[in-house]
């Protein structure tokens, strides 16, 4: 038993949540600092969590995890010990911390991997903040405190009730008492009152404690207020305040302070009893939480939910077939009664299947803010080494997406921030002679709209000139210039997305955001999502992002042709439409049919599979094409039949059909059968790669479309 | 019968390492809380044999539990050995002076923290 325990999931998953929290810390931290004044607390709290962090990386073995926190620990309690200043460097070197850490974490318990990541550039920057100030002065002379008092705060609190005396501040203490059951309620409303008039630095609970049910505390408060105007703020909780004695302001420097916080008895300094009834106003005991640990949270490992939503989808199989046995049974002529019960307790079957596949998707729910978290580092790091100001506003932080697709997002999101901070925004010269203002903005913004989730960036840079990436697309033979002249304003901004359109230099001769786009879309399309841009010259560009909220289950279209079942994410599908033979036309030697004045390209799983070498349409006059787009691209896909739509769960595929391009996953229909579920992004890159570039005009044809459409809303 | 231990600490994954040491080891009944607040509420509800804490928590921290601890006839008497991460901080000094009986620093094996559990509670 002499070992470390095992580097366990628990451990991991606790290291990244105080990296996190960190981290969060940081950012606030260095926002308040470019304004002026920052909150002590939040330093504290940063010390504590790589205090914390080296305690636990120790016990777990993590022991270059566990060094550099010590290294870290060191500068921080002198950051927080007012020992070494705040400065925007210092911030440099806690937020490259973050990242080394981050890379320590995702390599530990790996084989051979101890020093994969040195951290020694870092601990000479460490080194190099060294505090600049000496101890501080000795004792309670400054105060005036019971020394039993002072000995019992920790040395930051101690340096904290200096620091409040320093800055002119009163000291109080404030008596109340709590009923044992609903403390931590009590407490956080009484310390929200009391904030607002300064800064609380400990919380002593009295040892002479009356009854088991309630519990006395000193509150130690620093406050510019008066004692009146502390005691009105917090009248209605019935607790007690006093002055301390000493306070700088009104006492001559050389007397000595009585000892003045002695928690047991009342001071005699000038004391204010606002009601008879010393208890804090309580919240009813029956409402109170139970004595066990507050926390709320289990961590599940992603599988193992995995393993839930395939049970969940076996279920809903049989069910399926429990419903074929019920038809079974109506055929029976005498059965009416029980087939009709069977059907109620069917429904009633449906309906908690489908709630209990609704609660197993919550539990894959996180939300976007461990990445807006990333994001917001990334701002700050890239600002400043561009020279750049840049304010970063996030909203909407809390919107949850499935635990897959928030990963999957981190890269696209930083793709696009590091495009707007390196192109889209100006420095600082040419904000000002634009009257734009020094600071840059970005926004980073989600919120739900329906079942999809909205991600929004947009800054108030550069802009992009439809007109300059118009020019350079032709230039780059992405588009034929005739072509170029007949586009709207809103498909020539697209081509930013376009392959071979986005390169470096065009990136900043338009002064856009294009480096990138098509990885940007591409990444975004595997997610199921759609990418939209917005953009002025001289205004700024605004791109959102739209996804499903999860992955896992899917709504899909089962359709079939050549005699195979398929099924097509629904949300992919824009519409279905039915042509007959003579609309399909071939353009160079690619088969397209025109809709509403553009062609569109169409392709044919059975030679994209090849399922039938001499496939034939099933009606000639009724040919079914389902149309589906992703990000900007439309293509469609012929099929026999519409079977309908179905809720599907994914399943990762065999082996034998792992790495078949066009193919996403497969699925399990009623009757035990396994379909296919088409990967719309790799079918329209195949389409599209061989009819060369999207959509385009070829005006009057359109009316050859048989226009009967059914749409999948 | 099971010996009841207060545990306060607001790291989980430590919590869970203490907690499986002590109760691998016998017969202990593991209280965890992971702040001062929650161990005040805890104190009064069970006869405690033992209080394991950490230093430094938000709020009341383990020096001011331990003063509170000693403060009251009915807990003076329950061992407290505290953990932290480093033995020459001026915090575990004064957690001393507060009366705590014996001092752990992280990291720490199984045995080691039997030892000093042994050490503790040796009065009885």
């Amino acid at each position: 038993m002499s070992e470390p325990p095992k580097p366990s999931a628990e451990f991991l998953s606790e290291a990244q949540e105080v990296i996190e929290a960190f981290s969060r810390n940081l950012l606030q931290l260095d926002t308040q600092q470019r304004t002026g004044e920052f909150d002590p607390d939040l330093l504290n709290a940063a010390f504590r969590a790589i205090h914390s962090l080296k305690g636990l990386a120790g016990l777990f073995g993590a022991t270059q995890i566990s060094s550099l926190a010590h290294a870290l620990e060191s500068t921080l309690d002198s950051l927080r010990l007012g020992r070494l200043p705040l400065s925007q460097p210092a911030l440099d070197v806690l937020f490259e911390a973050v990242e080394v850490f981050q890379n320590m974490l995702a390599v530990f318990g790996l084989e051979e991997t101890e020093g994969a990541v040195s951290a020694d550039p870092l601990l000479h920057r460490i080194a190099a903040l060294s505090p600049d100030a000496e101890e501080e002065d000795g004792a309670g002379d400054i105060v005036g405190l019971d020394p039993a008092i002072l000995g019992v705060l920790t040395e930051y609190e101690e340096h904290r009730l200096r620091e409040n005396v320093r800055l002119g501040r009163r000291l109080y203490r404030v008596h109340a008492a709590f009923d044992l059951l609903a403390i931590d309620v009590g407490i956080e409303s009484l310390k929200g009152k009391l904030k607002e008039f300064g800064e609380v630095i400990t919380y002593l609970p009295s040892a002479d404690a009356g009854s088991d049910d309630r519990i006395e505390l000193d509150i130690l408060l620093g406050s510019e207020a008066t004692l009146a105007a502390i005691g009105a703020g917090v009248a209605e909780d019935g607790v007690r305040v006093y002055a301390l004695g000493d306070s700088p302001s009104d006492a001559p420097e050389a007397r000595p302070g009585p000892p003045v916080v002695e928690p047991s008895n009342p001071t005699p300094v000038p004391s204010v009893s606002l009601t008879a009834d010393d208890g804090i106003e309580m919240v009813d005991a029956s409402t109170s939480m139970s004595l066990r640990s507050i926390s709320q949270t289990v961590r599940v490992d992603l599988e193992r939910l995995d393993v839930l939503m395939n049970l969940v989808g076996e279920l809903a199989l049989v069910q399926a077939n429990l419903s074929g046995t019920l038809e079974s049974v109506r055929a029976l002529a005498r059965s009416a009664d029980v087939s009709r019960e069977l059907q109620t307790h069917l429904r009633t079957m449906d309906r908690k299947l489908s709630l209990l596949q609704q609660s197993i998707l919550d539990v894959r729910m996180v939300p976007l803010g461990q990445v807006f978290d990333k994001l917001a580092r990334v701002v700050r790091k890239l600002g400043r080494e561009a020279g750049k100001d840049i304010r970063l506003v996030i909203t909407g932080a809390d919107t949850e997406l499935d635990k897959l697709i928030v990963e999957e997002l981190s890269d696209p999101l930083m793709h696009m921030i590091r495009n707007c901070i390196d192109h889209g925004i100006e420095t600082e010269a040419e904000r000002t002679s634009l009257g734009k203002g020094p600071s840059g903005h970005i926004e980073l913004r989600a919120f739900q709209k329906g079942n999809r989730v909205v991600i929004e960036v947009e800054d108030d840079g550069r802009g992009m000139d439809w007109r300059l990436i118009r020019d350079k697309a032709v230039e780059r033979g992405v588009v034929a210039e005739s072509e170029s002249r007949e586009m709207a304003r809103q498909e020539v901004i697209d081509l930013i997305f376009v392959p071979g359109f986005s390169t470096k230099d065009v990136a900043t001769e338009v002064s856009g955001r294009g480096v990138g786009m098509d990885v940007v879309k591409t990444n975004i399309a595997r997610l199921s999502g759609l990418i939209d841009v917005d953009t002025a010259p001289g205004r700024g560009s605004k791109f959102s992002i739209t996804l499903p909220v999860t992955l896992a289950i899917i709504q899909a279209l089962v359709i079939e042709t050549a005699r195979q079942t398929f099924c097509i994410p629904l949300n992919s599908v824009l519409e279905s439409i039915m042509v007959s033979e003579a609309d399909i036309e071939t353009v160079e030697g690619h088969e397209v049919v025109s809709l509403r004045g553009k062609t569109l390209p169409i392709l044919h799983l059975s030679r994209i599979f090849e399922l039938q070498t001499n496939y034939r349409y099933l009606d000639p006059a009724r040919i079914y094409v389902v149309i589906v787009g992703l990000a900007q691209h439309r293509v469609g896909i012929v099929v026999d039949e519409l079977l309908g739509q179905q809720d599907v769960v994914i399943k990762p595929l065999g082996r034998a059909l792992r790495g078949v391009p066009g193919i996403a996953g497969a699925t399990e229909l009623g009757g035990g059968r396994t379909v296919l579920l088409l990967d719309v992004s790799v079918l329209v890159e195949e389409a599209l790669g061989r009819s060369d570039g999207g959509p385009t005009d070829s005006g009057p044809a359109a009316s050859s479309v048989n226009g009967s459409e059914a749409a999948h809303a | 019968m099971a010996q009841p231990v207060l545990l306060v600490e607001d790291s989980r994954a430590v919590r869970s390492f203490v907690s499986s040491i002590l109760e691998s080891a016998g017969d202990y009944d593991v209280h965890e809380v992971e702040n001062g607040f929650e161990a005040l509420r805890a104190l009064p509800r069970t006869d405690f044999a033992l209080i394991v804490t950490d230093v430094n928590m938000p709020d009341v921290n383990g020096i001011e539990l331990t003063r509170f601890v000693r403060g009251q006839a009915k807990f003076a008497d329950i061992p407290v050995l505290v953990i932290s991460t480093d033995a020459s901080h001026p915090d575990t000094k004064r957690a001393l002076e507060a009366g705590a009986n014996a001092f752990l620093a992280k990291p720490f094996t199984a045995e080691q923290f039997l030892e000093a559990v042994a050490r503790v509670r040796g009065g009885e």
